[in-house]
């Protein structure tokens, strides 16, 4: 028995010329919740497509708890999917639908009918077993696909963007009952999603994927607050990008000079050596701005304030710096007081809220 | 329109579409009507009505001859127009586009080939390979016949398929077979009903094909021209009327089946 739930080992997926994936390497422990993070075409789903076992890859290997699965076809492996949009057999009631792994495996009827039970409640369908499939809502339709896909008892269960096709309310509903049904059951979860509020919400840890490749892995939080890419910052929230370049580096922390803003420092645990071009990510709500009195005295970013968005929970600040760049900045009520179009304003922020790498990794 | 609508324009263009109909059903209707009448000749006012002409027709050992391989060349032609058509279908709706399209169109091309086209180059085709006139080539005409009609139903279905239901049924267990058995072939049975009693109705209907291919064997429509050719009986409107009923009944019921969908 592996410690491992899920394993990829350096799985390449080519259409013809084109390369879906690219040397993918992914390890998914038992009971944790992992989501595939990324744009539309980015492989996400031919990934999960190849551990469900629609897709064989064109080099590379899966395994499910330690055993090779690389070429076993779908119906005799042990995980199960939930498609985006249910899938659900339209001939068949909800009971059919949820009891038909079981009929496959000959189970004998009451104890199909006492699993398809407790499908049902688990997933709030009580006395909806009877309903056809073609006759339910959508968030319906997804959760009796859940329950059909977990009456099969699966080591692993796949999930294909199953929320994307429901409006938000109902979105961040299922997305916390969701996660609380993976915990209940201590279920291994891999879940495809391009939202990556989503993401954010439900996992232990997330892959971003882009271009066919895994670009960054790990907790929401590490994700969030260290992405190591340009486009793994913007993927993951909004954030304020600066082109700089490195002036020294020390203890971790890099000072780079940006344009003739002057100079910042910014945690890293990159070698970056000074000359190097760099990209700084700062997140809007990391950033403070202070009303300026003078013309400043080299702490902060010098600009003037452009915009002034309210968005209810708090407000959003365009700043334009002095080559015409505007940065962003999230404040709360009581700190953007008296801030107006044209207040001339300084930026600043905390060396450990920033990221910052060579400009050529993407 | 600038006017008010008048009576005057209402009451021409209600006789116009009446006019129009009259047409298109008369002929239909007098075949049928006098396939009833006592009166050996097409005369009006009808003087009696009989169901003779029906009884001569079925005590007549041409005819039920003639019947009986029709519905054989019926039922042969749906059978085989509906599996070829139907996994033509599927296998095509699988495949890109543009491909797809180009496929699509080439089988469904046949159904503009005239019918006197079709039935002489068969006839010559089968020569050729010395298979000698019979049934057997009549059913292989009509069911091509039929096919591109099978090919046209089965897709229109299958666009509206939803194939990651068999993915789902493939991934809770069930082998490529079994997902046919449990998944396919309910959604799209009657769509595949429907298309294969179209092949019916028109095997039933073809006149040229299988006049070229039969050779000295009958069937309803060869058998009508037959005896139409020695002069009006009006068991022959016995006949006709059989086959138009048996023709309406299976469009009808191809229709409704094919209304149906999930």
């Amino acid at each position: 028995m592996s410690r491992f739930a899920v394993e990829v080992i350096g799985v390449a997926k080519r259409f013809g010329k084109v390369a879906a994936l690219d040397g993918i390497h992914l390890t998914i422990r038992p009971n944790e919740f992992v989501s595939l993070l990324g744009p539309s075409g980015c492989g996400k789903s031919t990934l999960l497509r190849i551990v469900a076992g629609f897709e064989f890859p064109t080099t590379g290997r899966v395994l499910i708890h330690g055993k090779d699965t690389t070429r076993v076809p779908p119906e005799r492996r042990p995980t199960n999917i939930v498609f985006q949009r249910g899938a659900l057999f339209p001939h068949m009631n909800v009971f059919d639908n949820i009891a038909y792994s079981l009929k496959l495996r000959k189970w004998p009827k009451p104890r199909i009918a006492a699993k398809v039970e407790e499908m049902l409640s688990l997933v709030h369908l009580e006395n909806l077993g009877h309903r056809g499939a073609t006759e339910l809502s959508g968030g319906q339709i997804q959760r009796a696909a859940l329950a059909r896909a977990l009456a099969a008892e699966p080591s692993v269960l796949l999930l294909d963007e199953p929320l994307s096709a429901l409006d938000l309310k109902l979105r961040q509903q299922m997305q916390i009952e969701l996660r609380a049904i993976q915990r209940k059951l201590r279920a291994t979860f891999l879940f495809v999603t391009h939202d990556q509020t989503e993401a954010l919400v439900m996992s232990d840890r997330i892959a971003i994927m882009n271009e066919g490749r895994i670009i960054q892995e790990g907790t929401p939080q590490e994700v969030y607050t260290r992405p190591v890419s340009a486009f793994a910052s913007g993927f993951i929230g909004e954030t304020n990008l600066l082109q700089g370049i490195v002036v020294s580096t020390e203890d971790l922390v890099v000072t780079l000079a940006v344009g003739e803003e002057g100079h910042f420092r910014a945690k890293t645990s990159l070698p970056l050596a000074p000359g190097t071009r760099v990209t700084l990510s700062v997140r809007p709500e990391a950033i403070r701005v202070g009303v300026r009195e003078s013309s400043g005295n080299g702490q902060g970013m010098l600009g003037h304030i452009g915009e002034v968005v309210y968005l209810g929970s708090r407000i959003r600040i365009g700043a334009v710096t002095r080559n015409g760049a505007v940065v962003w900045a999230d404040l709360r009520d009581d700190e953007a007081e008296g801030l107006k179009a044209g207040t001339p304003v300084v930026l600043s922020w905390a060396p450990s809220a920033a990221s910052v790498w060579a400009e050529s990794s993407d | 329109m600038t006017g008010p609508r008048t009576r005057a324009h209402g009451l021409l263009a209600w006789g116009f579409a009446v006019a129009v109909l009259l047409y298109l059903f008369v002929p239909v209707a007098v075949t049928v009507l006098f396939s009833f009448t006592t009166s050996p000749r097409l005369s009006l006012p009808v003087t009696g009505l009989t169901l003779d002409w029906y009884e001569k027709a079925f005590s007549n050992p041409l005819f039920t001859d003639a019947l009986a391989n029709s519905l054989i060349l019926a039922f042969l032609s749906a059978v085989v127009a509906g599996v070829l058509g139907a996994s033509f279908a599927f296998g095509v709706a699988r495949l890109r586009r543009r491909t797809r399209n180009i496929l699509l169109t080439a089988g469904v091309l046949p159904a503009i080939v005239p019918a006197l086209v079709l039935g002489i180059s068969l006839a010559l085709f089968f020569q050729e390979a010395g298979l000698s006139q019979g049934l057997r080539n009549a059913a292989i005409g009509q069911a091509l016949v039929g096919l591109p009609f099978v090919i046209l139903t089965m897709y229109a279905r299958l666009e509206t398929f939803d194939f990651s239901t068999l993915e789902a049924a493939r991934d809770l267990g069930a082998s490529p077979w079994r997902a046919f058995r449990d998944i396919t072939f309910p959604l799209v049975r009657p769509s595949l009903l429907g298309a294969a009693l179209l092949a019916m109705a028109l095997s039933l209907d073809d006149f040229v094909v299988t006049w070229f291919n039969v050779g000295s064997r009958q069937t309803l429509p060869v058998l009508i021209w037959g005896l139409l050719r020695r002069g009006i009986d009006p068991s022959i409107n016995a006949l006709a009327s059989t086959v138009l009923l048996s023709l309406v009944t299976l469009v009808v019921l191809a229709k409704l089946l094919n209304r149906k969908k999930l």
